[in-house]
C-alpha cells in the first residue's frame, strides 16, 4: 500500500489529503477530533450538504496514513476539475466569495466558524460552487474575532473590488500573490470614488492602514474582542460589500461572434451534428474545449454527460457563459478563462500548491474548433508545436482546420507580413498526424474548413511522460 | 416574557460571557494584528448596526406609533 501525501495540503495540521491506489483519502489528525465531532453532531455538515454548499464523505474503516496522529479517513466526493481564482470570470469568483459567507453565517447558526477563507477551498460543479476543505471548521468561542477575516478580505473581497472597479483583468493578480492580493497594494489601485463605499473603505483602504500600523505590534490576539453580535454585523457587510460589486459587460472582439463567423446558419448546424457525432464515438468522461467562446459547441459535450470545460481567453465570452450555465443549474459545464498561449503553470510552494493545466489532464477529449490559425498564425507557433501542446493534453483531439482562405485567417494576416508558408492542410496533417493516428476526416458543408477526429498514439511527448511518471 | 426582555437577558448573557472568556484563538493561518484591529474597530459599529436591524420593526413602531410592531403581525396586517 502505497500512500502519497497531496502536495497541496500541508499548511492545516488539522489533517491532510493523501492518494492510496488512485484515490483520494483525507485523514482527519486527533488534533482536530472535538471541531470535527461539532460539525459532524451539530447538524452543520448535513445541513451543508444538503444545500450542496459542502462536499460530502464517507468515514472509512481502513487503515491511516500516519497512524500516531489520526482520528478519521475520509474518502471525500470527487471534484471534476480543479479550478483556480485566477481562471474565474467576474461572477465565478463573487458566487465563491458569496458562498464563503453564507457557509460561515450557517456555521455560526451551529456553534462553529470558518477557520479559513481560502479562495482554493472552494471548487466548481460545473457551474455550482462548493466547499472542499471539510477540516475549514472549528468551535466557536464567543468574543472571538474572525481569524479569517484577513484571508477573505485578501482572497475574495480584494480581487473582486479591483476586478469590479479598475480592471477585469486584475484577477491575474492572484497568480503572482499565493495569499491574495496585499491590500495595501489594492488600496493603492482602487479608484478613489471607492473611499465612498463603507464596506470597500473600511475592509479594504481601512484594513490596510491598520494592518501597516500594527506590522511591528506584539500585541496578540488575546486582547482583541468581537461580540457575537458584531461577527455577525461584520460578515453581514463583508457580504453587503461583496455582493454589490459589479461588472458590467463591455462589447469586445468575441462578444457577437457567432454571428459575425464564416459560418451561415446550415453550415453551423451541420457542423455541431459532425461534432456531436465524433463525441458519440469516443464517449468521452472529460471534455476541454479550448477556444470555447460562449460555449455553444461544449454544450454537445455537457449535454452527452461529459465533465465539460469551456475554456477561452476572452473574460466576457466566459462571464456570459457562465450566467447561462448557472441559470440552467448545470453542473456538467464549466466555463473557465484560460489564455492558451500562456496557460495557468504550476504555482506555490515547490512549484506544487496549485497544478499546471497539463497537470489536470489529460481529459479524455480535447475540442479545438476555430482555434488552430489564432495560435498559429496569431501567435507564432509552428503547427508541430500547437500538436505537440494539444497532445499533451488530450486522448482524444477533434479538431478544425482553418485555411488561409478563411476569411477570419485573412483577417489576422491582413495587417501582417505572411511567414508561414507551411501554414497548409499538408503541413497541417503532417504535424498532427507524427503524434496522433486519424480516425475520421470530414469537409464543413458550405465553409472551407475541415474536421478531423484525431486519436492520441500514447504518451510520447516530453510533456506527458514526467507528468504520468 | 415579552420578546425584548428576552433579547436582552440574551445580550446580558453575552455580554457576561464575552468578559469570562478570554481565549487565544489558536488559527493555522496569520489572522494579524492588524487584521484584528480594524476588526474590531468595525465590531462595535457593525454590531450596532445588527442590533437596529433586529429591533427595526420595534424602533419603527416607536416612532410611527404602530402597535403591530412584530414583523409576523406586519405580514398578517397587510393581508
Amino acid at each position: 500500500m502505497t500512500d502519497t501525501l497531496h502536495s497541496s495540503s500541508f499548511r492545516d495540521p488539522s489533517g491532510f489529503l493523501f492518494r492510496r491506489n488512485g484515490t483520494l483519502l483525507r485523514q482527519v489528525n486527533d488534533s482536530y477530533a472535538e471541531h470535527y465531532d461539532q460539525l459532524m453532531s451539530s447538524g452543520l455538515y448535513n445541513a451543508l450538504v444538503k444545500k450542496g454548499w459542502l462536499v460530502a464523505h464517507e468515514e472509512l474503516e481502513t487503515e491511516p496514513a500516519e497512524a500516531n496522529s489520526s482520528y478519521r479517513i475520509l474518502q471525500p466526493e470527487l471534484i471534476p476539475f480543479i479550478s483556480y481564482p485566477y481562471e474565474w470570470s467576474f461572477s465565478q469568483y463573487q458566487d465563491a466569495a458569496l458562498l464563503t459567507l453564507d457557509i460561515q453565517n450557517l456555521a455560526l447558526d451551529h456553534g462553529m466558524t470558518l477557520k479559513d477563507a481560502s479562495a482554493y477551498n472552494i471548487q466548481f460543479i460545473g457551474s455550482r460552487p462548493v466547499l472542499i476543505d471539510t477540516l475549514s471548521f472549528e468551535i466557536y468561542e464567543e468574543g472571538s474575532p474572525w481569524v479569517a477575516y484577513r484571508q477573505y478580505c485578501q482572497h475574495f473581497l480584494a480581487p473582486l473590488a479591483l476586478m469590479s472597479y479598475r480592471d477585469v483583468r486584475l484577477s491575474q493578480l492572484m497568480r503572482a500573490h499565493i495569499d491574495g492580493v496585499p491590500l495595501d497594494l489594492t488600496s493603492e489601485l482602487l479608484p478613489k470614488r471607492t473611499r465612498l463605499r463603507f464596506g470597500l473603505f473600511s475592509h479594504l483602504v481601512l484594513h490596510a492602514r491598520s494592518q501597516k500600523k500594527m506590522e511591528h505590534s506584539n500585541e496578540g490576539s488575546r486582547s482583541f474582542k468581537v461580540s457575537a453580535m458584531a461577527l455577525r454585523g461584520l460578515v453581514s457587510s463583508l457580504r453587503n460589500a461583496t455582493a454589490k460589486l459589479e461588472w458590467k459587460l463591455p462589447d469586445t472582439e468575441w462578444g457577437d461572434y457567432y454571428d459575425d463567423t464564416n459560418y451561415s446558419d446550415e453550415a453551423a448546424e451541420k457542423k455541431a451534428e459532425l461534432v456531436g457525432a465524433m463525441l458519440d464515438a469516443i464517449g468521452p468522461k472529460t471534455v476541454w474545449d479550448l477556444g470555447a467562446n460562449t460555449g455553444l459547441f461544449s454544450q454537445l459535450a455537457s449535454v452527452r454527460g461529459a465533465h465539460t470545460v469551456a475554456c477561452d481567453i476572452d473574460p466576457v465570452a466566459v462571464e456570459k457563459n457562465y450566467r447561462m450555465r448557472r441559470k440552467a443549474k448545470d453542473e456538467k459545464h464549466l466555463p473557465l478563462r484560460l489564455d492558451l498561449t500562456n496557460p495557468s503553470p504550476a504555482l506555490g510552494w515547490n512549484h506544487d500548491e496549485r497544478s499546471s493545466l497539463a497537470q489536470r489532464g489529460p481529459a479524455d477529449a480535447v475540442i479545438a474548433l476555430a482555434l488552430i490559425h489564432h495560435l498559429a498564425i496569431g501567435n507564432n507557433v509552428p503547427l508541430s508545436r500547437v500538436a505537440e501542446f494539444l497532445h499533451s493534453l488530450s486522448r482524444h483531439l477533434i479538431i478544425e482546420w482553418v485555411p488561409k482562405s478563411d476569411s477570419q485567417v485573412k483577417r489576422l494576416l491582413s495587417s501582417r507580413e505572411d511567414i508561414f508558408p507551411n501554414y497548409d492542410k499538408n503541413g497541417f496533417e503532417e504535424a498532427f498526424t507524427a503524434l496522433f493516428k486519424v480516425d475520421r476526416t470530414v469537409s464543413i458543408e458550405g465553409t472551407e474548413r475541415t474536421l478531423y477526429a484525431l486519436s492520441s498514439n500514447g504518451p510520447t511527448t516530453e510533456n506527458r511522460s514526467t507528468r504520468d511518471a | 416574557m415579552p420578546r425584548h426582555q428576552i433579547a436582552l437577558r440574551i445580550a446580558a448573557l453575552a455580554l457576561i460571557l464575552q468578559v469570562l472568556t478570554t481565549r487565544q484563538a489558536d488559527a493555522y493561518i496569520d489572522p494579524g494584528s492588524g487584521s484584528f484591529f480594524v476588526q474590531m474597530l468595525l465590531a462595535g459599529l457593525l454590531g450596532a448596526g445588527m442590533a437596529i436591524k433586529a429591533y427595526w420593526h420595534r424602533i419603527k413602531a416607536f416612532f410611527t406609533g404602530n402597535k403591530d410592531s412584530s414583523p409576523a403581525e406586519d405580514e398578517s396586517s397587510d393581508s
